[in-house]
Formats: C-alpha cells, structure tokens, sequence
C-alpha cells in the first residue's frame, strides 16, 4: 500500500517535534484549568459579594439593637402604643369623633359641625371640614392643641377664622392611618435624643389615657407550611 | 540541452513546523508560563474567596442567632421607626398656623387694645389675608402706621391692603375695618 506523501510528512513531523507537540497539548489543558477556575472564580465571587450584602445588612440590625440603648424595651412598646393612637393601622372613626371632642374640650373651642371632604380623602388620610366657634384666646388654644391633643394626628392646611360667628369659622383637618410593613432590608437607624424628646412631648400633649387596643406587641410568631400545597391549618 | 542546477534557488517551505519549531518552542514556552502565572493567581483568589466565604458564613450564623432570639425587640424597634417616619411626613401637610395667628394677634394687641382681628384666612402656602375692626380712626392709623414698620413686615414676603370699610350704621367697636392680603415668611413653631 502506497501512503500519500502528506502522511509521510505528518509522520515525520510527529517523529521529529513530539516535544513540541506534547508541550502543546499540555498548554491547552493548562488553558483549559485556567478556564474552568475562572469560571469558578467568577460564581464564587458574585456569591461572596452578595452573601457580604447580607452580613452587612444582618450586621446593621445587629448593630441596631445592641447599641441602641436610647430607649428600653418598655420605653419602645409605650410608645408604640402612643403612635398607633396617633396613626391607626386602619381608619377609625369613633376615634375621629372622640378626637374632635377632645380637641374641643381641652382647647374651649366649640366645634359645631364637619363634614368629610371626600375629593381630599385618600387611603391614608382622612380630610374633613371642620366648622367651630370660640373668642381669639380659644382659637389660639386650638391652634396650639389641635395636631396631637385629641390622640389621633391631626394636620390643617387651611383656616378660616371668622370670630364668634357659628359656621364662619372653617378649619381643614387631615386624620391618618397607615399600615406597618414589616421590611428587614430597611435599615432602622439609631434613635437620636431629639426623637425620643419629640415624642415625649407629643405624650405630655395627650391628656387621656391613650388605648393600647390598637396596638398589641407586634408578633413575629406566624406559622410556616412546610408544604405549599397544603394549608397551614392542614399541616 | 543540458540540465542544470541552481542553488542559489530557494526551495520552497514544505515543513512550516520543523522550520519554525525552535521559534514555536520559545513562544509556547512563554505563554505556557504566562498561564500558568494566571492559573496561580486565580488559585489563590478562589483560596482567598473561600475563606472570605467560610468567614462570613460564621458572621451571618451569630448575626442571626442574635437576631432571631431578640426578634421581638427587633420587630417593636421596627414598629416604632415606621410609625416615627409616618408621622414626620404626615406632619409635613401641616401648615402650622399658630405662629402666624399669634404674631397678628400680638401685633394688633400691641397698637391698640380694641382693635379686633375679626377674620383670618391662611393657607397652606401662607397666603393669607385677615380683616382688623376698629373704634376710631387714631387707632387705624396707629395700625398703619405699625405695620409699615420693620419690626410687622420682617414676617411678611408680601403685604398689601385690599379694602377699608366705614360703617357708620355698625357697633362702636366695629365702624372702622381693613383688609389685608399677603403671604407670611416661613415661620417656626415656638
């Protein structure tokens, strides 16, 4: 059997250069480690830096309630409790009546009449007109009284006073709720002295005992199914 | 016709490799050295990473052993900052009304003891415009006079009288009355 001359070549050049030809084949696998580490590298990498987000995160809670020695664990719970009056999770409006009352007594400024504006009502707030009475000593009461005395928070963008004349006196009263969603990756900063005398002077403001029903310590206790086809009363 | 051979002739290249081969030797040589750098550098980054790796997996395990046994606190201290935001920004619509009432107010008491601050308007924006009654004209003009001065306007960005009404058929204590209308400078909470 005749080979062709090409064939003869290649053997030769095998015969001839086999160093070179091996030295060859291992660069390639050495090239092809570096890929595969690379690879490796990379995955190993992106999975480092999220995993240090998550510590940073983890940390910033950590550092959160071991160094905030602001306020105590008591101290945080009664004022929670004050703050749900404040801004109730959902609308109440007995507590909007009682609030106006209240608003009405400690300041002596007689409110006659409201009505809700229902163009300015939102889902969170809560607008109404407010029509009342009173001399300039009473109305300056209210002013000063109105946005926490009634133990419900209460914000005004607009007044008309008209003096001891009923109805002519037209005040605009924004009530709150709002819901707390429980966010982790939130960072909750340091409470800082000008916070917490803020709210303690929101607390000399309100007079009556403030309810605690609308607040009860928030719970971390939910059930977790185990299975998601099923429901957690089933498991 | 004789043959012949010229040597001067180049002949053609039939053998790439072997020609080339100790040139081919010396750039495999280098780049097989220059990977082989590279594959020790990645080692030891893969090594660092794991151990960067290892190292915040101990972190992540005491953060949230601390923070699952103190998840209640947590979840008040939460509740508190949430509702603490809330109500900052919801105190945000409020106009504050009582530094603004309370300068009229002591501004007319000051210039005469029966003048009245009869209506006030005010807004958000703190435009406002207010009507002041008076007995008599000395006590009007006392008025003017007064909030022409730089002690009245420093709380004002604009300040102009829109209207005067005599009547003479009013109370006593009313027959004089002048409206003003303006917009308040930014005043804050006492």
């Amino acid at each position: 059997m005749i080979l062709p001359f090409r064939f003869y070549k290649l053997r030769r050049i095998i015969i001839n250069q086999w160093q070179l030809i091996v030295s060859f084949a291992v660069f390639l696998l050495l090239l092809l480690v570096v890929f595969i580490f690379y690879a490796r590298f990379n995955a190993q990498k992106k999975e480092v830096d999220l995993m240090s987000e998550e510590v940073v995160m983890l940390k910033n809670r950590f550092n959160t309630l071991k160094y905030n020695k602001s306020l105590t664990e008591d101290q945080i719970k009664e004022y929670n409790k004050l703050l749900a009056s404040l801004i109730p999770e959902t609308e109440d409006f007995f507590s909007i009546i009682y609030a106006l009352e209240e608003i009405s007594t400690v300041s002596h400024f007689e409110i006659t009449n409201y009505e809700i504006n229902i163009g300015k009502t939102s889902r969170e707030k809560l607008t109404l007109t407010a029509e009342g009475r009173g001399n300039s000593d009473e109305f300056l009461n209210f002013l000063q009284q109105y946005q926490f005395a009634g133990g419900r928070l209460v914000t005004s963008d607009q007044i008309q006073y008209g003096g001891m004349n009923s109805g002519s006196t037209r005040i605009t009263l924004n009530f709150y709720s709002k819901r707390f969603a429980f966010n982790e990756t939130v960072q909750v900063p340091q409470l800082s002295k000008e916070e917490i005398q803020k709210l303690l002077a929101i607390k000399q403001k309100i007079k009556f005992q403030f309810s605690s029903s609308d607040y009860q310590s928030v719970t971390t206790d939910y059930a977790i199914k185990n299975d998601p086809f099923t429901s957690v009363a089933d498991e | 016709m004789k043959k012949r051979i010229n040597l001067f002739k180049k002949k053609p290249q039939l053998d790439f490799i072997s020609v080339n081969a100790p040139l081919l030797k010396l750039y495999l040589n280098g780049a097989g050295v220059l990977v082989f750098i590279l594959f020790l550098f990645l080692m030891n980054n893969v090594f660092v990473l794991n151990a960067q790796q290892q190292d915040l997996i101990k972190k992540k395990e005491i953060y949230l052993k601390y923070l699952l046994d103190e998840k209640e606190i947590e979840a008040n201290m939460r509740y508190f900052k949430s509702k603490q935001t809330q109500l900052n920004n919801f105190l945000k619509d409020d106009a504050n009304f009582h530094p603004y009432y309370e300068v009229l107010v002591n501004s007319i008491g000051a210039t005469s003891a029966n003048a009245v601050l009869d209506t006030i308007e005010i807004d958000k924006k703190r435009k406002t415009r207010f009507v002041v009654k008076f007995t008599n004209d000395e006590e009007m003009m006392r008025f003017l006079k007064n909030i022409e001065s730089e002690d009245f306007l420093k709380n004002f960005v604009s300040l102009s009288l829109q209207n005067f009404n005599l009547n003479k058929q009013a109370s006593k204590s009313s027959r004089y009355e002048l409206e003003l209308q303006g917009i308040f400078k930014e005043l804050t909470k006492k």
